[in-house]
This record gives C-alpha cells, sequence and structure tokens, in this order.
C-alpha cells in the first residue's frame, strides 16, 4: 500500500526517446490504468517503476522516497508479465512460495501464505501442477499469486487480460476487481484495451508519444477530453472529427457542406473557426425526424443492442451515428440527420488542444423524441 | 569491484584458461618463429629467417596446393554436399527411420579416431581381405591400392564421412523447426515434393549453411589428424596437408622453429578467413536481443 | 503431417530409404566387421564381413595384463586414464561455458562485440601450431606428461565453440523470466542460478555429451604430451597396437578398438531415449 508518484519521467534507449516526460499520482490503494496503443511508451513506465529500467531524466517516488537506485528487490513491487512468465521448472505451489522463498521466510509460514492466495485466486486444486499443465487463465492467476503473496505495496500489471477470450476475460475482470479491493494494493495496470482500463480502474491515464495526455475517471476522458487524440481515442465508436469550418448563412460548415444550424449568439456564432476541429460523439448525431441536413446511409453494423450507422452527410461528411437496432434503416437510403450544437466539442487545429466542451447525456437519443 | 560486476567472477575461469593455453602458446610461438630452434631446444634469435624459409622451400608450395585442394572439395562435397543430402532425405521419410540414419552418420564423429581409421583399412586393405575389393571382385574387377593409388579420394571420403554428420545435425534442426503449417500451405498450393524441398525447405537452412561453411572451412584448414593416422601425408607428401606438415617439421624433425613459422602462415590464413566470412555473414548483426534489463547486479 | 500419406509419397519414401542405406552401407558393413572381426579367426571372410572361425582368444586383455602383446600395461590401467581424461574435461567445460555463455547472453558491457568476434577468430588458431608452444608452456608448468597438462589444453581450446553453444542456450531463454526472478527478489546472480539454469538443461546436457565423447576420443595431444606408457588413454594404446610390425592382425586390433569403443556406443543408445524425451515433452510453459 503505497503512493506512487511519477515526476517529469524521461527514457531515452540510445537515440530513440521513449518517455517524454511523464508525471502522474497513484493514490494508496487505487488502481489506475496507463491507456494508450503500442508504442505509446507505457510498458516502459511499468519497468521503470519495478526498477528493471533506470530513467534517464525525471523521478520515481513510492511514498515520498525516491527509488533511484533501488534494486527492483528491494522495491517490494508484484510484476505480472503479459506472458505471465511462470518458471516452467517449478510447480504452481513452488511458482507462487518463490518470493517468500526468496525472502527467508519460515517454510511453515511459506505454506500458509500460498495457500492463503491459493485460496484467493482459486488455484488450490492446481498446486502441484507444472505451468505447462495449466491453460492459459490458470497460467494468468498463477502470475498474480505469485505478485502478490508477497503483499507488495505496489502491484503492476502489462495487459493483464489481452490473451483471454472475451468470456474469460470477463470474469478476470471481475476477479481483478474483487481481489483488489480485498488485499487493497495499490496497483498500476497497463493496457491498450479502453474497456480494460475504464472496467477495472479507478483512474485512467491516456499516453501518447512518451507522454501523458489526460488523466482522470472514465467520465471525465469521455465527457471533457483534453485533446484531440484523447477524444478520439475514448469512445467506441470513435467521435466523429470535420474540418475546413465556417459558419455560412447561419450553419456550420464542413469544406462548404451544411452539418446543422448555428444558433445566433451561441457558443459557434461568435467564434473564429478557421483554426477549429469539430468533435461529436456518435449518440449525439441523430437520425430521423424532419431537420437537419440530407444524408445517405452508407453503412450498417448491427452490434446487438444498438447499431452503427455510417452515414454521408450533405452530399460529402462522413459521420457515425448510433441508434437503437429496432430502427428501420437501409444502405442507400435518405433521412435526414441532425446535431445539436449544445453536444458538439473544439479542437485547436494545430496542437489539438480542446476549445470547447458540449454539454453531455450518455443516452443513446430516441429519434421519436426529437426537438 | 567484483560484487557491483558479477559478471567478471563468472568470465574469469574462461577468461584465466584461454589466455594460460590458448593465448599465451600463440605468443610463445610468434617468438619461436623468429627463431631456428630445434632439438637442442636452444633459442637463437634468428631474425626473419625461418619466417622466409617456407618461400625457399619446393615442399611449401605444393603443400599449399594440397591444402586448398583439401579444404574445398572436402567442404563443398562431404561437409555441405552430404550434410544438405543427409538432412533433407531423413527428414523426408518417417522421423524414426530418419533419426535411426542420423544416429548412423553420427557414429564416425564420435567414434575414436584410431578406431575409424582401422576400419577404413579393413575397407581399403589391398589383399582379398578388404570389402572394397571383395566388391570389386565380385563385379569381375581386379585389387586395388586405393591408400596408394587413390590417395586423395580416400582422405577426402574418410574426413568427409566425420565432417558431414556436423552438417547434417544442424541442418536437420533448422529443417525440423520449419512451422508444419509452411509445409502444408506449399502442399495445398500444389507443389511438388522437389518444388517444395527447393522453395521452402533449402532457404530455410540457407544461414545455417553460411555457418557451416564458415566454420568448417576453419576446421578443415587445421584438422590433419586423420590424415595423419591414414596416409600420414603421402605417399611421398601427395595428400601433406599444411598442418601436417607442421607436425611432421616439429615432431618428427624437430624443427621448432621453422615449424612455429608455418604456423604463423597458417593462422593468417585462417584468421583472414574467418575475417571475410565475419564480414560477409554479418555474423556480428545476429548478437543477441537488445538488452532488456538495466539491473547490474 | 502423419496421416496424409497419398500414394505417390508412400513410393517416394521407400525409394528414399533404399537410397539412403545404399549410401550408408559402407559405414553399416564397417561397424558390423568391427565387432565381428574382433572375434574372428583367420582371414577368411565369407560375404566381406563374416569370419569363417570364432574365437575369443583376441579378448585375452581383459583378463591377461600382457593380453594385448609387447609391453603394454594392462588396458585397464589406459581405461581408467581414458576416463579421467574424458570427465575432468567435461566437468570443466561445462563450468567454464555455462557462466562465460550466460555473460556474453545476458549482459552489455563495454567490448562484448569485439570479445564475441574475438571467440569467433580464436577458432582460426589451429591446436597443431600452438603443439611446438604447448610443449614448452606445459614444461615449464610441470604439466608435461600429466594427464592435467591435457585436460586444461582441451578445455581451453574447446572453450570458444562451447560457450557459444551455451550463449545460444541462453539467448533462447525470455527476458520476462529473468526480470519476474528480479522482482521477486532474486539479484542477477540468484535469478541466474535458481531461474535461467534450470531452463537450460538440455544445453548443458548437450555440451555435456559432447565434452565427454570429445575427451574420450583424445588421440593427439597424448600422443604428443605422455610419454610415460602406464599413462597412456585407449588411444594411443590402440595406436601403438596398429603401428606395431608388419603382420596386420586385425583380430587385436578390433577387439581392443571395440571395448575402446563400448563407452560410445552406450552413450548412443542412452542419448537416443533423452533426445526423444526431448522432442516429444514439448516446450510449452
Amino acid at each position: 500500500m503505497a503512493t506512487i508518484e511519477l515526476e517529469g519521467l524521461e527514457k531515452r534507449f540510445g537515440e530513440v526517446e521513449v518517455l517524454k516526460g511523464v508525471s502522474l499520482t497513484v493514490g494508496d490503494g487505487e488502481i489506475a490504468a496507463l491507456l494508450g496503443p503500442s508504442g505509446c511508451g507505457k510498458s516502459t513506465t511499468l519497468f521503470i517503476l519495478a526498477g528493471l529500467y533506470q530513467p534517464s531524466g525525471g523521478v520515481v517516488r513510492f511514498d515520498g522516497a525516491s527509488m533511484s537506485g533501488v534494486h527492483p528487490k528491494d522495491r517490494n513491487v508484484g510484476l505480472v508479465f503479459q506472458s505471465y512468465a511462470l518458471y516452467p521448472h517449478m510447480t504452481v505451489r513452488e511458482n507462487i512460495g518463490f518470493p517468500l522463498l526468496l525472502q527467508k521466510v519460515a517454510k511453515a509460514e511459506i505454506a500458509r501464505r500460498v495457500a492463503e492466495v491459493a485460496e484467493l485466486a482459486g488455484l488450490s486444486e492446481l498446486l502441484d501442477r507444472k505451468p505447462s499443465q495449466l491453460s492459459g487463465g490458470q497460467q494468468q492467476r498463477v502470475a498474480a499469486a505469485r505478485a502478490i503473496v508477497k503483499r507488495p505495496r505496489l502491484l503492476l500489471m502489462d495487459e493483464p487480460l489481452s490473451n483471454l477470450d472475451l468470456e474469460l476475460r470477463a470474469r478476470m475482470r471481475r476477479e481483478i476487481k474483487r481481489v483488489q479491493r480485498e488485499t487493497k494494493i495499490t496497483t498500476i495496470i497497463v493496457t491498450h484495451d479502453q474497456e480494460e482500463a475504464m472496467s477495472l480502474a479507478d483512474r485512467i491515464y491516456v499516453m501518447q508519444g512518451g507522454q501523458v495526455q489526460q488523466g482522470g475517471d472514465h467520465r471525465a476522458l469521455y465527457e471533457r477530453p483534453a485533446n484531440r487524440f484523447v477524444a478520439g481515442f475514448i469512445g467506441m465508436p470513435t467521435m466523429n472529427f470535420a474540418d475546413e469550418l465556417a459558419v455560412v448563412d447561419g450553419w456550420l460548415t464542413s469544406g462548404g457542406r451544411r452539418l446543422f444550424e448555428v444558433a445566433p449568439g451561441g457558443e459557434l456564432a461568435g467564434r473564429d473557426l478557421a483554426d477549429a476541429v469539430l468533435g461529436v460523439r456518435p449518440e449525439h448525431v441523430a437520425v430521423g425526424g424532419e431537420g437537419g441536413v440530407a444524408a445517405q446511409v452508407v453503412d450498417l453494423i448491427p452490434e446487438g443492442r444498438e447499431m452503427v450507422v455510417g452515414l454521408a452527410l450533405d452530399g460529402g461528411i462522413e459521420m457515425r451515428s448510433i441508434v437503437p437496432s429496432t430502427l428501420e434503416l437501409a444502405i442507400g437510403q435518405a433521412v435526414r440527420v441532425s446535431i445539436d450544437e449544445a453536444y458538439i466539442h473544439l479542437f485547436d487545429r494545430s496542437s489539438g488542444a480542446a476549445l470547447h466542451h458540449g454539454g453531455h447525456s450518455r443516452a443513446v437519443p430516441d429519434p421519436a423524441r426529437r426537438p | 569491484m567484483l560484487r557491483r560486476r558479477p559478471w567478471m567472477i563468472l568470465l574469469a575461469p574462461a577468461a584465466v584458461l584461454i589466455l594460460l593455453f590458448y593465448l599465451l602458446p600463440a605468443v610463445v610461438n610468434l617468438v619461436l618463429a623468429f627463431s631456428d630452434m630445434d632439438y637442442t631446444f636452444d633459442f637463437r634469435f634468428v631474425g626473419g629467417e625461418s619466417l622466409v624459409r617456407p618461400l625457399a622451400d619446393p615442399m611449401f608450395g605444393r603443400v599449399l596446393r594440397n591444402t586448398a585442394v583439401y579444404v574445398v572439395t572436402t567442404l563443398t562435397l562431404m561437409n555441405v554436399g552430404v550434410g544438405v543430402l543427409l538432412a533433407v532425405l531423413t527428414t523426408e521419410i518417417p522421423d524414426r527411420v530418419g533419426g535411426a540414419f542420423r544416429m548412423l552418420w553420427l557414429l564416425p564423429r564420435a567414434t575414436p579416431s584410431v578406431v575409424y581409421v582401422l576400419m577404413w583399412f579393413f575397407l581399403l586393405d589391398p589383399t582379398d581381405y578388404g570389402l572394397v575389393n571383395k566388391v570389386a571382385g565380385a563385379l569381375g574387377g581386379e585389387n586395388y591400392d586405393l591408400l596408394s593409388q587413390r590417395p586423395w579420394l580416400v582422405v577426402v571420403l574418410l574426413n568427409g564421412c566425420v565432417g558431414a554428420s556436423m552438417g547434417m545435425v544442424i541442418f536437420t534442426a533448422a529443417i525440423k523447426s520449419i512451422p508444419p503449417q509452411l509445409m502444408m500451405a506449399a502442399r495445398v498450393d500444389g507443389a511438388s515434393a522437389w518444388q517444395r524441398i527447393r522453395h521452402v525447405t533449402l532457404p530455410s537452412i540457407a544461414w545455417p549453411i553460411m555457418f557451416v561453411t564458415t566454420y568448417q572451412t576453419l576446421s578443415l584448414l587445421t584438422s590433419y589428424e586423420y590424415i595423419l593416422l591414414a596416409t600420414d601425408g603421402g605417399p611421398f607428401y601427395q595428400t601433406e596437408v599444411l598442418p601436417l606438415y607442421i607436425f611432421h617439421n616439429a615432431i618428427n624433425d624437430f624443427e621448432f622453429g621453422y615449424g612455429a613459422a608455418l604456423s604463423i602462415g597458417l593462422m593468417a590464413i585462417g584468421t583472414v578467413l574467418a575475417l571475410v566470412y565475419w564480414r560477409v555473414f554479418r555474423f556480428g548483426g545476429r548478437g543477441s536481443a537488445a538488452q532488456r534489463i538495466e539491473v547490474d547486479a | 503431417m502423419k496421416g496424409e500419406q497419398l500414394k505417390g509419397e508412400r513410393g517416394a519414401r521407400a525409394t528414399i530409404i533404399v537410397g539412403l542405406l545404399l549410401l550408408s552401407l559402407p559405414l553399416i558393413a564397417s561397424y558390423a566387421w568391427l565387432l565381428l572381426a574382433s572375434f574372428g579367426d583367420g582371414h577368411e571372410l565369407t560375404w566381406g564381413i563374416f569370419p569363417t572361425d570364432y574365437t575369443i582368444k583376441h579378448w585375452r586383455f581383459l583378463w591377461d595384463p600382457h593380453g594385448a602383446g609387447g609391453d603394454l600395461p594392462s588396458i585397464w590401467r589406459a581405461t581408467g586414464n581414458t576416463l579421467f581424461v574424458a570427465l575432468s574435461i567435461t566437468l570443466l567445460d561445462v563450468f567454464i561455458a555455462t557462466n562465460a555463455g550466460y555473460v556474453f547472453s545476458r549482459w552489455h558491457f563495454r567490448g562484448r562485440g569485439p570479445l564475441l568476434a574475438f571467440t569467433m577468430v580464436l577458432h582460426a588458431f589451429p591446436s597443431v601450431t600452438l603443439l611446438v608452444a604447448l610443449f614448452i608452456v606445459l614444461l615449464h608448468m610441470g604439466l608435461l606428461g600429466s594427464l592435467w597438462g591435457i585436460v586444461l589444453v582441451k578445455v581451453a581450446l574447446q572453450a570458444p565453440f562451447s560457450i557459444f553453444v551455451m550463449k545460444g542456450f541462453f539467448d533462447g531463454v525470455p527476458w520476462e523470466s529473468e526480470m519476474t526472478a528480479l522482482t521477486d527478489g532474486c539479484t542477477r546472480l540468484g535469478a541466474y542460478r535458481r531461474v535461467i539454469l534450470p531452463q537450460i538443461l538440455p544445453g548443458i546436457a548437450a555440451i555435456s555429451i559432447f565434452s565427454f565423447l570429445e575427451g574420450w576420443k583424445e588421440f593427439l595431444f597424448v600422443f604428443a604430451f605422455v610419454f610415460d606408457k602406464d599413462k597412456w588413454t585407449l588411444s594411443v594404446y590402440l595406436q601403438s597396437i596398429l603401428s606395431r610390425g608388419s603382420v596386420v592382425d586385425y583380430g587385436i586390433m578390433a577387439a581392443v578398438a571395440v571395448f575402446y569403443m563400448l563407452p560410445v556406443i552406450l552413450f548412443f543408445v542412452f542419448t537416443q531415449k533423452y533426445l526423444m524425451k526431448v522432442q516429444l515433452g514439448g516446450v510449452k510453459g
């Protein structure tokens, strides 16, 4: 149980700068996720936390104490690899007990704690097997058990759920949350899967290009993304973006084509939009009714309860909307599409920084209730 | 210092041993080459006299030619040629049978040289006893004394049967690690067995062939044990290769200084070839994965 | 790929087997002859390799200390020497090559690249060139004529190759194994000992087998450096029989040869089983 702080962390491998100043804080007992595409530096951050890499700049602090020069074995950190990295020549029992063996804990005590953790992880029946005799899910639980048996003050997990099939994933998600709540170990998870991040973590740090783009709970990231990258990364299906904006005859246009009517005296009316990019989430692109602009249905992707509709507005602008599956649509069909100005976001064209956030409602709009 | 750099402790024994019994003798050899030490063990510095003797030695040119012919022929025909043949053939048949053949061909390498040569003496015995002559007799021919009449053939085959096994093992390992899906894909694509071998199997052993060529060139260049036991360089220096020539000069004639000088020559040739190969095949680049742990203790 | 036997394939396979058999026939015949000749009486052979009369008189040396003839000591003495040399070489070689191979595989220290290249180049230094120099060096160290001298020299000369092979095995162990060990609480050396070494046991086995066989076969150095007949290994022992006199008595030569080769045969039989196990056991996990 520790508070983890990273201040201005930098890491260079030869010529390549992988981390360019990462700063974040994870409170005692919290679960944080480092979320980002591959190559953004999240795994590197993890290994620096474990002490396996030395930072080129910046500081790592556990409970206020700098970890510079501290050997991994002295940091009391548990690390679970994506590939689990179980010791193939040891049984499950020996794998889990290994950290305790190294700490020279008494044999009886080791046996007790291994049994305790195995119980927690649902591995009691498998203690005498070898890793090669276990399924993927079981191996992962062994790796996790080994990481927590020494009661670490920090637990690190690298892509914990990516190697599991869907059903197992949902189950493991619940398991991890449950175990963490019981043990209250500060946990940092690295993942490229936002669903994983959002379901597991209290705080999410979105990383890209070796830096933290934004940190916050999933609501903050979703409703008030700090920049265009976060806006486009968080949320499935992704946010729609439109460029080359201008207000013409009371309509907002993108590349000359009409998108929606602009309220006089509203947010957009007074702005200079030449350097702005518009963002609007699919659930705020309403299909049906009579207002808005003319559009054509280009694509339909059913997703169970909902359906993603690919649209071409005013003859050209590509947008996606998300509607209940009960809506009857066909490819090529002509529909009316309305976007409410209240829900749009604006981003700076060159820096990507957010300029304006619209209000938010998560509900998928019901076309029958058009204003 | 040792605490912070444990790798030094681990390397130490190897380093000491190589230093004492590899490098030190090399240096001693270098020094000896500038002398004309003989059976008297008197060290007399004579400058480059011993070093230029090979140029005046009528045998030397012949020995060099012999060495070149020996290395090239054995390498291409047997070590690589038969090695590839064995690897490809034994992997095309059920593994138990293939494995049995490979075990058989490993036997010469594991067999003590004296025993191995004894077996060849039997094969080549010039009387009716020899198997070759038995077969020749059955086909209506006469008795051959191959050891005297075709010493090169004997030397190449004898060494080659041993040499082929190394290539065979390495190539087989490479072939076995071809993902089976690749073979299946080739079959589905309609490839005949020969085409499959040409386009899937052989390319997979391209790098091993390079490695074996490099390594065995050097091995052959410096090998002489079997030749010593079988023909002792004869008859009349027909099969005298450089390493054997050095041996004869040093051990039989006690010409230590000259022997050392000849050794320098051999070493030079070997080193040049090794470096050429290193460059051409760029072994340096294939080092190992970048270091992923930055903890020193 | 097992069940997919197409008609044409079975024929092709049979041809290959027959071809391999023909190619290997001289080898098979030679080894067969060796065994048979050790029991053969007289100079007559039928079918090229089978003696017409059999006897065990060539194997006298097993119980008769002078059975090998001449002034040779008992063969058991030579066997003991050979065993000593082979085992010592194996143990020392494994110890050295494993440790050095690990360092080359996992540590990036200054000069690593050149050192690696140097190791490869060392292979170009022929043992023959060092024969004279080694003679002098061993003489001054007081190791000339001693079997220990042979052991140290052999290990030193074999080291580059062994180190390279072990390095290859170490390269095959995933970094994560070591990383995990460090976070679990090992020092790097601890991780080496407890986590990595157990994973390269097959490599150690391979090097051991190779070293032992090399040590068992060693001829040149013993021939050149050991003068006391009591210290001879079986290789020189046999060679002295081979070079004796003009009468070619294949019988005794074959008997001694078969005796000498026995461990090799045994090794082959046993490693066959081990090799099969390694293949079937799988490398999962």
